[in-house]
Order: C-alpha cells, then sequence, then structure tokens
C-alpha cells in the first residue's frame, strides 16, 4: 500500500467530522470516495493535504509512519491536491499560475524572478500533461474546463505519487470530463495513484477501481468497483434503498403556451426561438459554454437580449430589468449560489425576504411575523437542516444552501422559473429532494426551463429537451425520443445523419 | 459570563449602550458634576445633533455597501444656500430651507449618477464632489454671510418642554428611520443591496433606484445638519463642514456600519455619533486642545474596524 489512514478521527465544535476512518491506497489506483454532504470526505482530504490537524489516527507511506502536519510536508511527500474552489490568478498567465508564489528565482541577480526558466519549466509540465495552451495565455481567458488542467498542473509542481481530486467534474461538461478521464488514466499507467472525489457515481463506475463510503463521519465499506452498480452505492451513502424516493415520470400533455421565444439574439446566443408549456420542465442543455445562461439571464432581464421578441401568456413583452421578469412571473435560480444567488452574510429568513419583500408587506410595511413563520414553514417543508431561522446562511452545506435558493424561488409562487444547474454540488439525497420539488411544482402548474449539464437529471425529469450548440439550438427533442447519444451529438455539433 | 459577553458583542445596540454606560461611569467619577450633570448632558447631545443627522444618512449608504465622503461639503453647501437664499435673494425663511434642502438632495442626486450611470466608484466620485462642493461652498458663501433673521435663528434655538429643538428635530428624524429601516420594505432593500449586490438585482431589486435614494437621502440630511447649523448660529459659515465626514463614518463604523455592507441599525449609528460626542465632552472638560479632536477620530475609526475584524474571527 502506497497510502494508509488508520483511525483518524477530528472533530469540530459541535460536530464530529470524521470518526475512527481508515483507508489504504494502492499504487497505481484510482480510488473514488464517494458520501453525502457533510459526510467528512472534504475533512479527510483536507487532513490528507496539511491544511487540517486530525486529533488521533495514523498516517502511513510506504508503510513508514508520518505525520501530516503542514501543507509544505504532505507535499514533499507526494501528496498533491486540487480543491474544488478555484485557486488561479485569472489576470496571470497559464506559465505564472503553474508556479503560484514560488516561482524559480535567479540566485546571482537578486533573486529576481528567473523568466526564461519559468517558461520552459511551464512549458514541461503543460507537455507531461498534454495540455496544448499557450503557456502564455492569461488564465481568466480560458474555459473552466482548461482551467481545471491548469489547476492540476499546478497542485503537482513536485513529482507527484498521489493526487487528489476533490469534485473536478462539478463544474464542467462531459466532453471536458472524457479529457479529464484521459490525464487521470495517463497518472495510473505511470503507477501514480489518484483519489477521486465525486458526488457522479456514474463517473466512478467509470473511472474508479475501488470505491470508499463514508457516511456522517463514519467509514462504510470499500468496494471493488467492478461489483457493484450505482443502486447500491447510493443505498450504502444514505443508508437506506432508494427505491421509495423515485419518482413516476408522467410526461405533461399540457400545450398551453406560457413563455414564447422568438429569434431571441444577445450576447452568446442567436437566433433562439422556442416555446415553454405549461406545466412541464424543458431543460437546456449542452456544453459549458453553448450560452444557456446567457440566454437565461436575457429571459432574466439581468443582461436584456438585443434583438427578438418574448412572448408571456402570448402577450409581447420587453424584460430589460429583473423586476420585470418578477412583474410578468418570470423568476430566475443562479448556479452560482454563493455569489450571485444567496446573501452568504445573512439570516436564513432574510434570504427568503429578499425577493418576496411584496409578499410580506401590506402598505410596504413588512410583517416580519409572517416572513418568520414562512421561514419556518419552508425550512420544514423542504427538510432544510438549520438549527435556527435567523441563523446565517453562510455556514450550510453546500445542500442546505441550495435548498434554500430554491425555497425563496417557490414560495415567491411565479408561474415561469428558470432553473440554471438546480443540482450543482449537492448530495444524492438533496438531488432527489430537488427532483421532488420541481415536479411538485409542475404539477400545480408552474413551468420549469430547466439549464442541466448532468445528462441523467436531463434525461430523468424532462418533458423536452432542448439541446445548445455554441449559442444555437442544434435540437427539441421529447423525452421519450431523447437518449444520451443523440443529445452528445447535439451538444457537439455533430449534424445527424 | 459567557453568555453575557456574546450578547454583548453579537449585538451591537447593547454593546454600544453598555459601552456609553461604562465610559459616562468612569467619566463622572474623574470628573464628578463637571460631567454628571443633566446640563452637561443637555450640551453633548445638543452639540452633537448634526452629526447625528448626518450620520443616518451615511449608516443608510453603508448599509447599502457604499459611502459618501462629500457630507460635509453638502452640510457647509446646505448651511450656504440658506443663508444665500434669504439674505442675497430675500426669500422668506421657510422657502429658502425648502429650496436649500431639495438643492442638496440635487447634490446627492450627482453623487448617484456618476456612480451609476457612469461607473465612477463612489470612493472617487464623492472625493471628488467633496472638494467641487467644498469650491462651491466658499465661491457662494465667501467669508460667510452674517446677520441672518430672528424668525430664521428661532427655528433652531427653540425650546420645546424643556428642550432645544435640534434635539427634537433629531429625534423625530432618528424615530423616522428607525422605524424605515426595520419595517418598509423598500428600505429592507438597502441590506439586500449592501448584503450581495447581484444576488439582489437577481432577486429583482433595482439597484440603481436604492443608489439613487440613499445619496438622494445623504444629501438631504447632511443639507439640513447644514441648515440647523446656520439657524444656530444665524450665519452660514462656509468652512464649517471641514471633516465633518470623518465625523460621521466613525460614528456609523463605531454604530455597527461594515464598510462591505448589509450590516448596520439608523441607531446604531446615532449611539456612535452619541458615544464619540462624549469622548470629545471630556476633551472640552479637561481643558484638552480642540486640535486632538480628528487625531482622536480617526484612531477610534481604525480601532472600530480592528474590534470588529476580531469580533468576526472569534
Amino acid at each position: 500500500m502506497i497510502l494508509e489512514a488508520k483511525n483518524i478521527s477530528k472533530s469540530f465544535p459541535g460536530v464530529q467530522a470524521l470518526n475512527n476512518v481508515s483507508f489504504g491506497l494502492e499504487p497505481g489506483e484510482i480510488h473514488a470516495i464517494i458520501g453525502e454532504n457533510g459526510a467528512g470526505k472534504s475533512t479527510l482530504m483536507h487532513i490528507l493535504a496539511g491544511i487540517y490537524k486530525h486529533d488521533k489516527g495514523e498516517f502511513f507511506i510506504d508503510n513508514k509512519r508520518i505525520e501530516l502536519d503542514s501543507f509544505q510536508k504532505a507535499k514533499q511527500q507526494g501528496i498533491a491536491i486540487v480543491f474544488q474552489e478555484r485557486s488561479l490568478f485569472p489576470n496571470l498567465s497559464i506559465a505564472e499560475n503553474i508556479f503560484g508564489s514560488n516561482p524559480p528565482r535567479n540566485k546571482n541577480i537578486f533573486f529576481q524572478v528567473d523568466w526564461s526558466q519559468l517558461s520552459s519549466l511551464a512549458q514541461d509540465y503543460l507537455d507531461k500533461l498534454n495540455i496544448t495552451l499557450n503557456k502564455n495565455e492569461l488564465v481568466g481567458e480560458l474555459s473552466v474546463a482548461c482551467q481545471q488542467m491548469i489547476e492540476i498542473a499546478k497542485a503537482i509542481s513536485n513529482d507527484f505519487k498521489i493526487l487528489i481530486l476533490d469534485e473536478p467534474t462539478s463544474s464542467i461538461t462531459l466532453q471536458e470530463t472524457e479529457i479529464l478521464f484521459e490525464l487521470i488514466k495517463q497518472f495510473k499507467s505511470e503507477g501514480r495513484s489518484i483519489i477521486y472525489i465525486s458526488h457522479r457515481l456514474k463517473e466512478i463506475k467509470q473511472i474508479a477501481d475501488r470505491v470508499t463510503v463514508l457516511k456522517d463521519g463514519e467509514y462504510v465499506g470499500t468496494f471493488d468497483q467492478e461489483n457493484v452498480d450505482v443502486d447500491f452505492l447510493v443505498s450504502k451513502m444514505l443508508g437506506k434503498d432508494l427505491e421509495n424516493e423515485k419518482f413516476n415520470n408522467q410526461v405533461n400533455q399540457n400545450k398551453e403556451k406560457v413563455l414564447s421565444i422568438k429569434k431571441l439574439s444577445g450576447e452568446g446566443f442567436s437566433d433562439i426561438s422556442f416555446d415553454l408549456h405549461k406545466g412541464e420542465i424543458l431543460t437546456l442543455t449542452g456544453l459549458s459554454g453553448a450560452g444557456r445562461t446567457e440566454l437565461a439571464y436575457s429571459l432574466f432581464g439581468f443582461i436584456p437580449s438585443k434583438s427578438g421578441e418574448i412572448f408571456v401568456n402570448n402577450k409581447k413583452t420587453i424584460i430589460d430589468s429583473t423586476s420585470k421578469a418578477i412583474k410578468n412571473g418570470i423568476g430566475y435560480l443562479s448556479e452560482n449560489r454563493k455569489e450571485l444567488g444567496l446573501f452568504t452574510g445573512m439570516e436564513y429568513r432574510e434570504n427568503i425576504e429578499s425577493n418576496n419583500l411584496d409578499k410580506f408587506s401590506k402598505n410596504f410595511i413588512i410583517n416580519k411575523s409572517k416572513r418568520d413563520s414562512v421561514a419556518e414553514d419552508l425550512k420544514i417543508k423542504f427538510d432544510i437542516k438549520i438549527p435556527n431561522i435567523d441563523h446565517l446562511v453562510l455556514n450550510l452545506s453546500g445542500g442546505n444552501q441550495q435548498k434554500v435558493s430554491i425555497s425563496k424561488w417557490i414560495y415567491a409562487n411565479l408561474k415561469i422559473l428558470i432553473v440554471d444547474e438546480p443540482t450543482i454540488g449537492v448530495d444524492v439525497g438533496a438531488k432527489f429532494s430537488i427532483y421532488k420539488i420541481l415536479k411538485e411544482i409542475t404539477s400545480e402548474g408552474v413551468s420549469v426551463l430547466m439549464i442541466s449539464s448532468d445528462i441523467n437529471e436531463t434525461l430523468n425529469i424532462s418533458d423536452r429537451i432542448i439541446v445548445m450548440f455554441d449559442g444555437k439550438i442544434s435540437g427539441i427533442l421529447n423525452a421519450d425520443e431523447a437518449n444520451e447519444e443523440k443529445i452528445l451529438k447535439m451538444a457537439s455539433g455533430i449534424d445527424n445523419e | 459570563m459567557n453568555n453575557f459577553l456574546k450578547i454583548l458583542i453579537s449585538n451591537r445596540t447593547i454593546f454600544l449602550i453598555a459601552l456609553i454606560f461604562v465610559f459616562s461611569l468612569i467619566a463622572s467619577i474623574f470628573l464628578g458634576t463637571k460631567f454628571a450633570s443633566l446640563g452637561n448632558l443637555k450640551a453633548v447631545i445638543l452639540g452633537q445633533t448634526s452629526i447625528a443627522i448626518m450620520t443616518i444618512g451615511m449608516m443608510a449608504l453603508l448599509i447599502s455597501g457604499v459611502f459618501d465622503l462629500s457630507v460635509g461639503s453638502i452640510f457647509a453647501l446646505g448651511s450656504v444656500f440658506c443663508g444665500y437664499f434669504i439674505k442675497q435673494m430675500g426669500m422668506p425663511y421657510p422657502m429658502a430651507m425648502i429650496l436649500a434642502l431639495v438643492c442638496c438632495g440635487f447634490l446627492g442626486a450627482i453623487n448617484a449618477f456618476v456612480i451609476t450611470k457612469m461607473g465612477v466608484n463612489a470612493l472617487i466620485t464623492t472625493l471628488a464632489t467633496m472638494g467641487i462642493f467644498k469650491g462651491l461652498a466658499i465661491i457662494i458663501g465667501g467669508a460667510g454671510i452674517m446677520g441672518l433673521p430672528r424668525e430664521f435663528i428661532a427655528f433652531g434655538r427653540t425650546d420645546f418642554l424643556g428642550i432645544p429643538s435640534p434635539i427634537w428635530y433629531f429625534l423625530i428624524l432618528l424615530g423616522l428611520f428607525s422605524y424605515l429601516f426595520n419595517n418598509v420594505a423598500y428600505f429592507r432593500k438597502y441590506y439586500f443591496v449592501g448584503g450581495n449586490e447581484k444576488a439582489a438585482v437577481l432577486s429583482g431589486i433595482n439597484v440603481n433606484n436604492i443608489r439613487f435614494s440613499g445619496y438622494i437621502l445623504s444629501g438631504l440630511l447632511a443639507g439640513f445638519g447644514g441648515v440647523l447649523h446656520a439657524s444656530r448660529l444665524g450665519a452660514s459659515i462656509p468652512l464649517a463642514g471641514s471633516g465633518l465626514e470623518l465625523q460621521v463614518i466613525a460614528a456609523a463604523v463605531v454604530g455597527g456600519a461594515s464598510l462591505v455592507g448589509g450590516k448596520g441599525t439608523i441607531l446604531g449609528g446615532v449611539l456612535g455619533a452619541m458615544f464619540l460626542a462624549l469622548v470629545f465632552n471630556v476633551f472640552v472638560i479637561t481643558g484638552v486642545s480642540a486640535y486632538w479632536i480628528p487625531v482622536v477620530n480617526g484612531i477610534i475609526l481604525i480601532l472600530a474596524v480592528y474590534f470588529h475584524v476580531i469580533f468576526k474571527k472569534e
């Protein structure tokens, strides 16, 4: 075994994050670690990277006991980690980013940065990873997937033995995921080990050799990937069977148009026309950069479109501000809940209040007790795990934050809800409750325009699917005629022959 | 005990009341009735009314995530406009006062226009208008406009139920804006804009609208401070507003405003202003030179932000 963790425990004030967790990593192995949000995956990785100090337990590398008490020490032991959060400088070049704050220096001339060495070493790294980008390009101008590659190149600046990837695919699309997998397989063939954390079980089936499941900070078990299926893993993660969590997908038959878009063009998309029917879930899928979020922004008046027409309930409507969109019954749930969706420094109940000021007020005066009781009801209805309604949203897990974002829009009770990647970064349990919520509101007559890069989600809960490629619609499919292959072809701009 | 400390730290209003109480207690022990008398208390509050009224406007801006360095200059222009309209143009004083306030609101709108429509940031905009407005005050008012009529002076110098009129104006404004920012939907939007501007837009809040109303409010209240000052003095002094922005921002920050927005209450800001007034009052009583006031003011501002940083970490 290249790495062995024995009986690791770690507690934070009020929470036992890890309790006696052990696991081993073989050389040349891709080892997935899964579990719901709060299962302790990230904590364990932070300990391995020397960022958190564990309370109890031991680590062995190549059967030698080691202390992982600083980031530098972990790095010296050959452990490289890529965090879920980006840590790049968008205003600097690829080469500068790879070396970060520790660029090669010229010792003879006042330790100034040795630019020629930096440049050639950076090229070496890029070559080693088969990345064909120009090292002088600014990182801010790269796609998210390319940034991810640079993030990896940066992490492995040493001769690493173990690479930890924390949810590497949460913000990249299918095609980009393939590129990432190629890289991971290359590392594996070189005899390096990979610890892979993801919520996407299908990916794990595709790439992992073994899977370790954690639940509530406890070790559940390690399984050979070949011997288990997705449902088994889900039941291990949840600690219960999923059968009763599955919902009956009845296709919406109502053809009443609540939103029609005719030849809409704007920044990032052009010539978009489609109808949204009453009570349906219409999904916009495609690769990142296909213009889906930009289209949503224009429908919500955040960045108004440049030309074309929007009809709400068959009436031509100009939507040039978000307040106008809401007046016309359109809501928008952002994919970027921390920066665009939530007021993280404010209380949960205030977040519920943010877009419902009119609903909570009479004669312009806010009824705070009404707000509080609504917040309390939503908390119970959506099973938001929060101690009190005056708790700050900042301290919630990703899945719970997402539930807060969704519940504030559900309560707004609008006729059309645009949901942008509604399950991004949330665990399986929360995912199912979000699907249930969406199905529930559509059955009550709300129309949902969903943006999703998750192919299973798209196929499972949509009534119809629109595939976008390069700012244009490349196909509209009914749920029963859609499959993964068709969508992938359309999303990559390959015409059906 | 631990719980008590927690409440003290987490609730700024209670913290400030405790701070004022403890400070007054210590000052009373050392200074006796020179400090601890009803007359002195009245004088402290009266002397700080203009600052406290301006702090209400600054607090509103800080809650929404911006600030205004030009308040001292608008204060000066408010005073000068009023004097100019009365003396030079012969207007009846209520009309002159209202017109001066309208002008000051307009100056706030100029700040908002430059920030929202021209995209210049708040620091640069209000630093520039601080200079522009101050210059205009001196150009219009010269060395000062003296000999304002008795009726106008009465506005700031009458007593009602034994309490000077400026204190009444201040209390009315405090009550009004505390209520507005606590309970009225429109003013609640200030907290959301300050808490996360983009999320506010995506919640259907018109951020530019909030910016305009915030700067107009700040301009109006600063102008009112200036008018009140002119009324009490019987003269419009263009240089009277110099350096007030430091006092007003310090009061708001001591009162719980955060420079990134989303936090603070109107009452907190006013209590912050009153705490500063007590500190400077002790200076006056003990005979320390008034030149020390900006020095201590600056130190208090830095300490207030520093404590905020420490508490946040805990």
